[in-house]
């Protein structure tokens, strides 16, 4: 069976980014799950099991990356799932508890938190 | 019923209690530029014993300024025009002055009445001074989207290409991979660029956003134009009532609190515009559930229902003398802050502007697009 808890779920807008950050990621190994917005992103997660991180656009049609995360923060079943936000807009290192990242996308800093993510994913919990 | 008239006997008392009893400033000078009359208001206002006047100029009086006045006495001997200025006078006084030509026992004179305008003038002034920052703010605004758009758009294409540019080095043999290091160093300086501009704006737009107290905000703004509202006749002669109502508790929310007074500001001055005839403005500020929301409401002529859906747009405007600058810069700044600001019509009459603050919660700062 496989691993459903080493996948990532990227919600990117951008057809061209989303399908080469998915190809990235599985050439590191990794499961992942691609949703075009925020009300699909919520519709994935509230019918599979939680990926160990979401990479999420903020400037999307439909729901963007603001609305999803507050209807994630207030989803018990949601959230504690992490969140790396990439944003090509003018926004700061942190929003929330969220770590971000700036548009345009450095592959390796990107692949070495993502591994961070999947490390602290796999920790034995306290 | 009427009382009996009674006519004035004594005109030449009338008059001269009129003059010096009066709150206007009265002067005559002759065609040299002396003074020949000042009244006893003048003399108080400037605290100088009438004897010193006599006989004096301007120049003698006043070293500093003597001179523009004298300008303005020679314009009405040589014209023999009436004419009609705001001049500045000792202390920053703003003085409106009537100066006509008199022949006095056969010699020309240059009669001066003038009326202290200071409040007025100054509210005048400082209106102006805002409509300039606004529009100053406004092209900067416009700038600084553009430029956020083309970091944005840019940023998402050098996204791509650099996403894909990962892949294909991770696929192509090495005899590719010289020159795909090429293009990924081009574009990593392409990115250095749209990143600096980037924090670049960010930064611009980081330093007006602060915690703020909507009480406080609105009470500078109610200083600023409260003279204009309340104490200035409309363009029909009437007269507005403001009221205030913040409920105890309000919470503190984030935004520039220099722009956010001027959105109040130009709120309640476009509320006069609307009330020709007079009326009330009311300002209303209460929490809601996730947010503080201020509600500015008139008994005007309304919106109309054409102008409605436009009026938020930069450089519309419904009035003969507006820039159009008010309502957009208002969308700016309660955008920036992930705020709202919504206007409809009241019935049965008026119009209500609703400006909705997010309360935020901790950690985060509403400083991204």
């Amino acid at each position: 069976m496989e691993e459903q808890n080493a996948r990532v779920l990227v919600v990117e807008d951008e057809e061209t980014a989303r399908d080469a950050l998915c190809s990235l990621l599985e050439l590191e190994g990794y499961a992942t799950a691609q949703v075009p917005n925020g009300r699909e992103a919520l519709d994935y997660l509230r019918s599979n099991p939680p990926p160990f991180l979401i990479l999420l656009d903020l400037l999307m049609p439909v729901m963007d990356g603001w609305k999803f995360m507050a209807e994630q923060s207030r989803d018990q079943s949601l959230s504690a799932i992490p969140i790396l936000i990439m944003t090509a807009a003018a926004a700061q290192n942190r929003i929330g508890p969220h770590r971000v990242l700036h548009k345009p996308l450095d592959s390796e800093r990107l692949l070495a938190l993502i591994a961070e993510y999947r490390a602290e994913s796999s920790a034995p919990k306290a | 019923m009427a009382g009996q008239f009674i006519p004035i006997r004594d005109l030449d008392a009338l008059f001269s209690d009129i003059v010096q009893l009066g709150c206007a400033r009265v002067w005559v000078k002759d065609s040299e530029g002396r003074y020949v009359f000042v009244n006893q208001h003048l003399t108080q206002e400037l605290n100088l014993d009438r004897e010193k006047w006599i006989g004096s100029t301007d120049d003698e009086l006043f070293p500093a300024v003597g001179h523009i006045y004298w300008r303005k006495d020679l314009q009405v001997l040589s014209t023999q025009k009436p004419l009609v200025t705001t001049d500045q006078a000792e202390n920053q006084k703003y003085i409106f002055v009537l100066r006509f030509p008199l022949s006095i026992e056969g010699r020309p004179h240059v009669v001066g009445i003038g009326v202290e305008t200071t409040e007025q003038v100054s509210v005048l002034v400082e209106i102006f001074r805002l409509r300039d920052e606004a529009f100053r703010n406004e092209r900067l605004r416009a700038i600084g989207e553009m430029a956020s758009a083309f970091a944005h758009d840019v940023g998402n294409s050098l996204n791509n290409a650099s996403l894909v540019l990962h892949l294909a080095q991770r696929k192509a043999g090495p005899d590719l991979q010289t020159d795909l290091a090429a293009i990924t160093r081009s574009i990593g300086a392409a990115s250095d660029r749209v990143h600096a501009l980037r924090e670049f704006l960010n930064a611009r737009n980081q330093e007006e956003m602060e915690p703020i107290d909507l009480r406080g905000v609105i009470r500078g703004a109610i200083e600023m134009v409260g003279f204009l509202i309340e104490k200035t006749p409309t363009t029909n002669g009437a007269f507005l009532t403001l009221e205030c109502s913040i409920e105890d508790g309000i919470p503190m929310v984030v935004g520039p609190p220099n722009q956010l007074k001027h959105v109040f500001s130009n709120l309640m001055l476009n509320a006069r515009d609307a009330m020709p005839d007079g009326g009330r403005l009311t300002i209303e500020a209460r929490p809601t559930e996730s947010a503080v929301e201020v509600v500015v409401a008139d008994e005007g002529t309304g919106i109309d229902a054409a102008a409605i859906e436009k009026i938020f747009d930069p450089f519309f405007t419904t009035k003969q003398l507006g820039n159009g600058l008010g309502l957009s810069m208002a969308r700016d700044v309660m955008s920036r802050l992930r705020g709202t600001i919504t206007a409809a019509n009241r019935s049965p009459r008026g119009a209500a502007f609703v400006l909705t603050f997010p309360l935020l919660e901790p950690g985060a700062t509403p400083t991204g697009r």
